[in-house]
């Protein structure tokens, strides 16, 4: 019958175009720069629907297709649901091929944000120096003190000896209490801080050859395990 | 001008460069020298300039000579386009003059007064901060009369931003303790006094008032001499329970720049304070918020007074929108903190409100795609991600930082900023493509017209026919040349448009 044998071609002419409809699988590194010069920034992309005024004006054209008449006048139910189904794969591949291209992209950027350690803040200013991978560099050292950090924050450091992250941040991971060059903390506060620690470790709350069994948990319990 | 007479010898050295180079400015202090800056570069580019930017002409340049104490070295001076340099010390115990290039600063400096934004004091907390408002409507210039301040003897002035206290906001814990006692408690004696005087005071007028309303003459003013111990401790009771008064009468004392104002400070201040001096300062500084700047609001960077003018373009005439800025988008969103935009040099936040640079949550219906490079770090686009803002104002922070405000641009100030630097083609001067509806006619009529061209004997002079055609078609079609896309219409052609040949010849 020759009316079926067309819709069928009509159909798989259909199926065909969903299935070789271009999907990226590449991430936004192989797309063209941002900026790239092109010379006509407003042409319009070429579009599969056709508007209502061009279906207007091409009204009188013998070869017609109106869509959903034609379509459904002998395709049959199984096909039907076969076509849906279909669709539907093809979607949520497009979404999965989506998803793991984006991660793909955060996985990147991080780790290349990992090599520009330096935190802006609002206000700084830089030059095109400060840009530089020599200067981003030194953004990974931890600055040396300055000033007298107890004296600063105004505590007794006598009174922080069940405070563990503090100790944390003046012994090394085995232990050790670190000297007031590192500590940049003047005698008097460096003394009473050694004191301190020194009875921390003493009274068996702090170990004192390692760090702390809280912040090492990470390293035997990962997190998300 | 007139300082004291010198000799000549003097007033050589005094002029001299080596004299005349300042001490170099200390560094404004903040909370976070040492508290929260745990990670800091020695080398980096500060967000104050401290040393005076000093050049010299090429000629003394090829000698080495910058007016110093030894001529510098060539291999370094000479290499470079920015012949900037600022002196850290002008001779040092290894016989060397340590200096250093001040580029950095000095072109900040030139890029911040491209921008042409106006320096602005900070906006007060109460004031509407939502995108709806265009902030343009509250800037206040710093040069305005009664903010700009300069007289820093003068106490008296509202809208100061420089005082003899320190703004306790921002003072560390141990920074405070030690205000407290060695400032503060010495001053213990002078305050009661003050008190005392200020009791005797109330107590006299109100006895005044008492003795006029009963038609009695007004007995003696009570001296601070006079008044009991308890008196006084009650007083003291009285005025701890009434904050807005204590806090005026100790911010006055000590001279403190004034902090934010406390919910239901106002209502409390009309009800309940006793006289009008805690309106003074608490409710009217700009600064009660943001704290005072270490500097003059304007930081000496700008001296624009407003943003309020309107740029032309030589084709499109009057814009809308002002120039906008391409700003290089320093740092995504990292965490909770939002993407960091770098213009001309200055770091700043992205525009608030729902932007290419703020990802709603989704569900909005006017969603808009997300600019390239704030979500993560771009590295396809070579040089970095940038994006067309417009920035409209800065301010000082406490910290001397100049903050620089943005606002989105709108599309088409983007599209004229790309065209500029030739990145995209809106401007149409080409011939217009036009469709004749009679083709045929037409060729008739340009048949003619050359037959009679030929025949007048034009022949040899002539230019070549296909020129020749065209003239026809431009007298044909000379009703249609008046379309605004065509620059001959705005005579802004090279050329004036082609002529017909009866009138050329």
């Amino acid at each position: 019958m020759p009316p079926r044998l067309s819709i069928l071609s009509a159909l798989r002419a259909s199926v065909e175009s969903i299935n070789s409809r271009a999907f990226s699988s590449t991430a936004a590194v192989a797309l063209p720069p941002r900026e790239a010069p092109s010379a006509h920034p407003h042409h319009p992309t070429s579009s599969q629907q056709p508007s209502s005024t061009s279906s207007l004006l091409s009204l009188n054209r013998p070869n017609r297709r109106v869509g959903p008449k034609d379509r459904g006048a002998g395709v049959s139910v199984a096909e039907k649901m076969m076509l849906r189904a279909k669709e539907r794969a093809e979607a949520d591949l497009l979404a999965q091929q989506a998803n793991q291209d984006l991660r793909r992209e955060e996985q990147l950027s991080k780790a290349y944000l990992r090599e520009m350690p330096r935190f802006w803040k609002v206000g700084d200013v830089y030059s095109p120096h400060d840009l530089s991978p020599v200067e981003m560099q030194k953004w990974r050292r931890r600055a040396e003190r300055r000033g007298d950090i107890i004296d600063a924050l105004g505590i007794n450091p006598l009174d922080m000896y069940k405070n563990f992250s503090a100790i944390a941040e003046f012994t090394r991971s085995s232990g050790q209490i670190m000297h007031s060059r590192q500590t940049g903390l003047r005698p008097v506060n460096q003394r009473k801080l050694a004191k301190m620690i020194r009875r921390a470790q003493g009274m068996g709350i702090y170990p004192s050859i390692h760090n702390h069994p809280e912040m090492i948990r990470d390293q035997f319990y990962p997190p998300g395990l | 001008m007139g300082g004291p007479a010198v000799s000549p010898g003097g007033a050589l050295l005094r002029s001299s460069r080596m004299f005349s180079i300042p001490k170099p400015l200390p560094v404004p202090s903040s909370a976070s020298t040492f508290l929260g800056e745990q990670k800091a570069s020695a080398t980096m580019t500060k967000a104050q300039p401290r040393h005076q930017t000093i050049t010299s002409p090429l000629r003394s340049r090829q000698k080495g000579d910058w007016g110093l104490k030894r001529p510098l070295p060539l291999k370094t001076t000479m290499a470079t386009t920015t012949p900037l340099l600022r002196i850290n010390e002008l001779d040092t115990v290894e016989n060397i003059t340590d200096f250093h290039s001040a580029a950095d600063h000095s072109l900040s400096l030139e890029k911040f007064q491209e921008l042409r934004i106006p320096m602005s004091i900070p906006r007060r907390s109460g004031e509407p901060s939502s995108a709806t408002t265009r902030k343009e409507d509250n800037i206040k210039s710093v040069f305005e009369e009664d903010s700009d301040f300069t007289d820093i003897q003068d106490t008296s002035v509202d809208h100061r931003w420089k005082f003899k206290g320190p703004w306790l906001a921002q003072m560390a814990d141990g920074d405070f303790l030690n205000y407290l006692n060695k400032k503060v408690r010495p001053q213990r004696a002078q305050f009661r006094a003050l008190l005392r005087q200020r009791l005797a005071e109330r107590l006299t007028s109100s006895q005044n008032r008492a003795a006029v309303e009963a038609g009695k003459p007004t007995p003696e003013p009570i001296k601070s001499e006079d008044i009991t111990e308890e008196q006084f401790a009650d007083y003291i009771r009285s005025l701890r329970s009434d904050r807005v008064t204590l806090y005026a009468l100790v911010s006055k004392f000590l001279d403190l720049p004034p902090l934010g104002t406390p919910v239901g400070f106002a209502q409390n201040n009309l009800i309940f304070s006793d006289s009008n001096l805690a309106t003074d300062k608490i409710t009217e500084s700009p600064y009660g918020k943001s704290g005072p700047p270490p500097s003059h609001p304007s930081a000496g960077i700008g001296y624009l007074r407003t943003g309020a003018f309107m740029e032309n373009h030589p084709v499109y005439g009057p814009q809308a929108n002002k120039t906008p800025v391409n700003a290089r988008i320093v740092s995504p969103k990292i965490g909770p903190s939002p993407a960091k935009l770098g213009v001309g040099g200055f770091v700043s936040t992205v525009p608030v409100g729902s932007n290419e640079f703020n990802m709603r949550t989704a569900g909005s219906r006017h969603r808009r795609p997300v600019a390239n490079g704030i979500n993560n770090l771009d590295i396809s686009t070579y040089g970095g991600a940038k994006a067309y803002i417009e920035p409209f104002t800065a301010t000082v922070d406490p910290e001397g930082k100049v903050v620089v405000q943005v606002r989105e641009t709108s599309p088409e100030a983007q599209l004229i900023a790309k065209e500029m630097r030739g990145l995209s083609s809106i401007y149409n001067d080409s011939e217009l493509k036009r469709t004749i509806p009679e083709p045929q006619h037409v060729d008739e009529h340009a048949q003619e017209a050359l037959h009679d061209r030929e025949r007048e004997g034009y022949d040899d002079e002539a230019p070549p026919q296909d020129s020749r055609v065209k003239q026809v078609y431009d007298q044909l079609l000379s009703e249609e040349q008046n379309m605004v896309s065509n620059s001959s219409s705005y005579g802004l052609d090279t050329e004036p448009p082609s002529e017909p040949p009866s009138e050329s010849k």
